[in-house]
């Protein structure tokens, strides 16, 4: 098949995977450098390639409130945004996944302001990490289509029940066009299903209320219930993309782990840096350094079990963390996998780095170099460096 | 005891065992039930400030809800010597208000007390009767009418100005002199001097009428336990509610502490019908028959609209407690 493979920008894969799902209601309000998804898919709905309604609203704040809206209604509703648009989401983040409705959005990475940056980094959605939203992040634009198309299943499934952002680094991914293996629109069709959710608000032979004030006698059960959809998310997850990779023969887990099965040292990051950090594995072993690599896919749900699994037995590990958490120890993804790995029986010498800031991708050298500090920690011949910034300038 | 023209003897002067039983407490716990607009979370405020002001240590806080006018509340006060750490809500208290009769249908007051916490309810009854007909056992129990005393002096219901003289006397927790300059401190700079003068003399009253009493300390009070309330696996996902329409099961009736009564001046004009917000003036073929006592929240504004010339609905205050006694 001729157009079997096509090169595509991470932001155009996004919209192409958002067709060919075809939600019923999708909100759009533009952001850099998430723009163009939502751009494209308005195209498609100017074209009548899909029968979406499109919203188009104000501010992002009032896009996800069309997509709560929708979701409440029974509608299937997705959205994209980046940055200082996410932030302004906030507080409407919190009652997509309170209301436990299934809405997918897609999240160019990008840094907040200030100072001013467009550029990427994730520290707008670490912001949103504790608002019950799924987490995925991606390592290139492949997976992104990939996982776009994994997420409807995954947030709607019946013991689920979540919203689900998958998040791709902003220019790296969202501006970089790749090469990207496309699936049939009827294939993806068939694989994402049809939408039936148990209870909606358009449902009149079967009323609901839905978003009820819940004071001190009830709130604390609707959030151990929520924190239970999202630990079973931890399961539904890799099912969802067990059945992806049987139908169209590409797997993705909660976890990628690069040639840690003899690994005595190993850096852990998020999204698109995997790449960068795999070429460096590489020329590490071929030096016969015993050097891994691993990537969390999932963030929230966190996979603590693959981490303590596949971290717990290395000497070191370095941790690398695209946003800061200023006043605590190092990053969101540092604190989390010291936390986890704290009832380990041994566990490695752990160091953070803050890296990539703003859009400063991580160079192949600097990466290098933590390994080699990894190496020398391992060895015993040096002390592991103390969490700090990789790259800022003294 | 409380005589029929409600002069008695104040309670803290006939020495019952409770005064100094509380008094000699190193913390004193305090469990207000009220309904919201009746001044009862204003009324611990006061108890806080009156304990601060002899240099004790307070705290005053209400339970908050979504607080509307009737609507039944909690409060709570915390008196010591020492300074007070604990911020959870009292769950044993030494004292337990009810400011309002109406409260004695629906409000749980027992739940949680010692065998020597001491009761002061707002009622028309004697304290012994009260004390038989609600079972208080042998908790000692103080009674007072500070909905008569508050619309005597103060015109409007806010019991709670006698209640807190009454807690004076019944318990002494606070002098009756510091209580009296925490009150018109505390309203001088927004009430007229006439509203303070009423204000403290329902104190005053309140101090001398409240009389008390001991039930059979065999006749213990009747258990209420609270039914058991869904846990996180039953609720539905998003805490949406099935039964949707579901408003006419919540019965506010016990709100009230105004009733609605019509007479046969009535023309069947229907303007009550129109304004009730909460549906209750009940039809029949296009004639106000009465009202939907289940849900009537005693707004008076049935009343308010019925024109002059006809009043024919006036509001009268609610029985009180005799629907529980019966």
């Amino acid at each position: 098949m001729s157009n079997r493979f096509a090169a595509l920008t991470g932001n155009q894969a996004a919209a192409l995977a958002m067709r060919q799902i075809e939600p019923d209601v999708c909100a759009a309000y533009p952001i850099t450098p998430s723009t163009q998804v939502m751009e494209t898919y308005s195209q498609y709905v100017a074209d009548g390639a899909v029968r979406t309604e499109l919203v188009l609203v104000e501010s992002e704040h009032s896009a996800m409130s069309a997509c709560v809206g929708a979701a409440c209604a029974g509608a299937r509703a997705m959205t994209a945004t980046s940055s200082q648009g996410l932030a302004l989401m906030h507080e409407v983040l919190y009652i997509a996944a309170g209301l436990r409705l299934p809405i997918v959005m897609a999240v160019a990475n990008r840094a907040l302001s200030a100072p001013l940056n467009i550029h990427g980094d994730q520290s707008d959605t670490m912001g949103s990490r504790d608002a019950g939203w799924i987490q995925l992040y991606v390592r290139d634009v492949q997976e992104l289509y990939d996982t776009l198309i994994q997420a409807p299943r995954i947030a709607e499934h019946c013991e689920v029940m979540l919203p689900v952002m998958v998040c791709f680094d902003g220019f790296t991914l969202s501006h970089a066009i790749e090469r990207v293996e496309l699936l049939e629109d009827g294939a993806v069709r068939d694989f994402v299903g049809v939408y039936r959710p148990e209870r909606y608000l358009l449902d009149v032979e079967h009323p609901h209320t839905f978003g009820p004030a819940l004071l001190p006698d009830y709130y604390t059960e609707a959030k151990r219930q929520q924190r239970e959809a999202m630990s079973r998310a931890l399961e539904i997850i890799p099912h969802v993309a067990l059945e992806f990779g049987a139908r169209f023969g590409r797997a993705w887990g909660m976890v990628e782990a690069y040639r840690l099965e003899d690994a005595e040292i190993a850096a852990v990051v998020l999204g698109s840096t995997a790449g960068t950090l795999m070429e460096v594995v590489d020329r590490m072993r071929e030096r016969g350094v015993r050097a891994g690599m691993l990537r969390l896919r999932a963030f929230r749900p966190f996979p603590a079990e693959e981490v303590v699994r596949l971290l717990a037995p290395l000497k070191a590990v370095a941790i690398f963390d695209r946003a800061d958490s200023p006043g605590t120890p190092s990053g969101p993804l540092y604190e989390e996998i010291r936390s986890v790995l704290y009832d380990a029986p041994a566990r490695p010498r752990i160091s953070g780095m803050v890296y990539g800031l703003g859009g400063r991708e991580m160079l192949v050298e600097e990466a290098s170099a933590t390994y080699e500090a990894l190496e020398r920690a391992a060895a015993g011949t040096a002390e592991i460096p103390p969490p700090g910034y990789l790259s800022a300038r003294g | 005891m409380c005589n029929e023209r409600g002069e008695s003897e104040p309670a803290a002067a006939l020495g019952l065992p409770t005064l100094t039983a509380v008094t000699a407490k190193h913390l004193i716990e305090i469990r207000w039930h009220a309904r919201a607009g009746q001044g009862a979370v204003t009324a611990a405020k006061i108890v806080a400030q009156t304990a601060m002001r002899e240099g004790k240590y307070a705290q005053a806080f209400p339970e908050y809800g979504p607080e509307r006018s009737g609507a039944p509340l909690k409060a709570y006060n915390r008196i010591s010597e020492e300074p007070i750490r604990t911020h959870a809500q009292v769950r044993i208290p030494d004292i337990v208000i009810v400011s309002d009769p109406t409260l004695l249908r629906s409000e749980d007051i027992f739940a949680g007390v010692k065998a020597d916490t001491v009761f002061l309810i707002n009622s028309p009854r004697p304290a012994y009767k009260l004390a038989l007909d609600i079972r208080s056992g042998p908790h000692p129990l103080y009674a007072v009418d500070a909905t008569k005393i508050a619309f005597a002096e103060i015109g409007r219901h806010f019991p709670n100005m006698a209640m807190l003289g009454a807690l004076v006397a019944a318990t002494a927790i606070v002098g009756i002199d510091q209580l009296l300059l925490q009150v018109a401190e505390n309203l001088g700079d927004k009430a007229s001097f006439d509203a303070v003068q009423a204000n403290l003399r329902a104190v005053r009253r309140g101090f001398h009428e409240a009389a008390s009493a001991v039930a059979n300390p065999a006749d213990a009070p009747a258990s209420h336990e609270a039914p058991a309330q869904p846990g996180w696996r039953e609720m539905l996902p998003g805490s949406a509610i099935a039964d949707a329409g579901n408003a006419s099961d919540y019965v506010t009736g016990g709100w009230r502490t105004l009733r609605p009564r019509l007479n046969e001046r009535c023309n069947d004009c229907l303007l009550c019908w129109f304004f009730c917000p909460d549906s209750a003036v009940v039809l029949n073929e296009g004639k106000v028959t009465g009202f939907d006592l289940n849900h009537c929240k005693g707004c008076g504004i049935c009343a308010q609209v019925c024109p002059p010339r006809l009043k024919a609905i006036d509001m009268v205050p609610e029985g009180g407690d005799e629907e529980r006694s019966s």
